[in-house]
């Protein structure tokens, strides 16, 4: 028995007419469908005094805004649509690599780099908009013209670091794990799942938290990345 | 390293409807509840804010009632204190008054009976006066004065009121002679002497008795059925006892 | 010497130098976010969050290293 392991190759499953459609994307199609439902069943009838699930869910967003608020200091709700459907898909995520027969879509290099893509051009929309062309354009010749190269690569370097940390954690937590289970057996692993639900839940929360202060130090006023 | 570009696409574009979708269901409808609940405190606030103005009026207003009737109080304490004082004194005053009228009326009382027995002991002394002047008398008026006490009833038959002389001469003509007593008794050449010029005075015609009277002390006394001449030391004592104790005791 | 040996040999040094690093870092950077909270317990949320940012800005350095090892590895560009 050899051991075969192909971390960074995609499976694909089938082909939707040209599209070809990976494990990645039938699982992220499933969290969609989670997301939604819980989402639906909570919030059908909202009232003031709601149900235990209601109120689950409330707890929840009001806590994610207000980490972000800690963050941005502004009203997080214009920005917590992005924020924390980001935090809550990436928890999805990266703890559905705990189901078994289930890979973590973050696991392989698409979904984080869609992700950090995602970052990126609301980075920049959100710097655009808040304080328009002209100012926005001058904090890349700031503190001197001179920086502007080095400005703009730092743009795309944090944002590909995003996405490397990201991939990188759930994809060596899950080679780790496979070459865990080869070597040793059974109930071995187990530990180390313990392990990847904590890994799973801080690189989401890290991811959130530097997407929040990449918007904020582009919007201004937040603390600097 | 190879890099799907349908399944990067596929997944930037799972996200976007992912965060549309959620938008939808989920951010929404938290929010609205959030400021339902946010509207329902601001609401609750404002009527515990106004409840609180009031229960701080009710409490001012209570305070200010129990100020008054502390107030009240006082005054119908001050009040109770006055009256009370004041009839402390008036039962002092009275007290004190009776006390007086007490001691006025012991004091009266005292002299009155000093008074009284001031005026038993000079009744006492003067009674003993008489006595020991009537003893003495009676020792001396043994018949020596018997000439004088004749001349003196005489002069007392002589001085007779109208009426009485008429009673007497009544009483003589009825046939009637007088009794004739004395303190000592006469002999009875005396006993001739005193019935003739008896007779010379009452023109009476029968013998008169003669007896003896020691309350008389010294004197002699006629005694007719309705009428009485006397003249006694007997007499004469009393007066003078009457008189004596009568301005001794108006000087006391 | 082939082209497969090196690159495991090359895998194997990038993944161990480059843990060292962060692994001082990390310490480090724990450390004195232990003294900070316990000398402003108050102010220990700020401190935790900033910690995690900080701690995952070093761990990028040996994820960087760690992703090199698995392209040596598994898609070593010299073997094809």
């Amino acid at each position: 028995m050899t051991l075969q392991l192909h971390p960074l190759q995609t499976e694909i499953l089938f082909h939707l007419g040209p599209v070809p459609i990976t494990s990645e994307v039938t699982t992220t199609w499933a969290i969609m469908a989670v997301l939604v439902a819980i989402s639906w069943l909570a919030m059908r009838h909202a009232k003031v005094k709601g149900g235990w699930l209601q109120t689950v869910v409330e707890v929840a967003v009001e806590a994610i805004a207000d980490q972000v608020e800690a963050i941005l200091r502004v009203d997080p709700w214009k920005y917590l649509p992005l924020l924390a459907t980001l935090f809550i898909y990436l928890v999805f995520a990266n703890l559905s690599g705990m189901l078994p027969g289930v890979e973590a879509p973050t696991a392989h290099i698409e979904t984080p780099a869609a992700l950090a893509l995602i970052v990126f051009f609301s980075v920049q929309f959100y710097g655009l908009r808040s304080q328009g062309l002209k100012a926005y354009a001058k904090r890349y010749l700031e503190p001197n013209p001179l920086l502007l190269p080095l400005n703009l690569v730092s743009q795309v370097t944090r944002s590909f670091s995003l996405m490397m940390r990201l991939f990188g954690n759930m994809m060596s937590h899950e080679l780790v794990l496979a070459i865990i289970l080869f070597l040793a057996g059974l109930f071995v692993p187990v530990p180390f799942m313990l392990l990847g639900i904590l890994i799973g839940l801080i690189q989401a929360f890290i991811f959130t938290v530097l997407a929040t202060v990449y918007i904020g130090g582009a919007v201004g006023g937040g603390e600097a990345g | 390293m190879t890099i799907d570009w349908w399944t990067l696409l596929l997944q930037t574009v799972n996200f976007l409807l992912l965060v549309w979708l959620l938008q939808h269901f989920l951010y929404k409808p938290v929010r609205a509840v959030i400021e339902k609940r946010r509207a329902l405190a601001e609401r609750a606030l404002t009527q515990a804010e106004a409840t609180e103005k009031q229960a701080t009026a009710a409490k001012a207003d209570f305070e200010a009632k129990t100020a008054g009737l502390d107030e009240a109080r006082k005054a119908e304490l001050k009040q109770a204190h006055e009256t009370a004082e004041a009839e402390a004194k008036k039962i002092l005053a009275d007290a004190r008054q009776q006390a007086d009228a007490i001691r006025a009326e012991a004091k009266r009382d005292a002299k009155e009976s000093q008074a009284e027995a001031v005026a038993g002991v000079r009744e006492d002394i003067v009674q003993t006066a008489v006595k020991m002047a009537g003893t003495i008398l009676a020792k001396t008026g043994d018949g020596a004065l018997n000439e004088v006490f004749l001349a003196r009833l005489l002069d007392q038959i002589g001085n007779l009121s109208k009426e009485d002389r008429a009673r007497i001469d009544g009483d003589i003509a009825s046939g009637g002679a007088p009794e004739i007593a004395t303190a000592a008794k006469l002999s009875r050449a005396e006993q001739g002497a005193w019935t003739k010029s008896l007779r010379a005075a009452l023109k009476f015609t029968g013998a008169p008795r003669y007896s003896v009277d020691a309350a008389l002390l010294g004197g002699a006394e006629l005694r007719f059925p309705h009428a009485t001449i006397r003249f006694a030391w007997s007499d004469q004592l009393k007066k003078a006892g009457e008189i004596l104790q009568n301005s001794r005791g108006g000087a006391a | 010497m082939t082209v497969d040996m090196l690159s495991i040999i090359g895998a194997a040094l990038a993944v161990s130098v480059g843990a060292i690093g962060p692994a001082f870092a990390e310490g480090r950077a724990i450390a004195a976010a232990m003294e900070a909270i316990a000398r402003q317990p108050e102010a220990s949320g700020t401190i935790s969050r900033t910690l995690f940012v900080g701690l995952a800005m070093i761990e990028t350095m040996a994820i960087y290293c760690l992703v090199v090892a698995l392209l040596l590895l598994y898609a070593n560009p010299f073997t094809q």
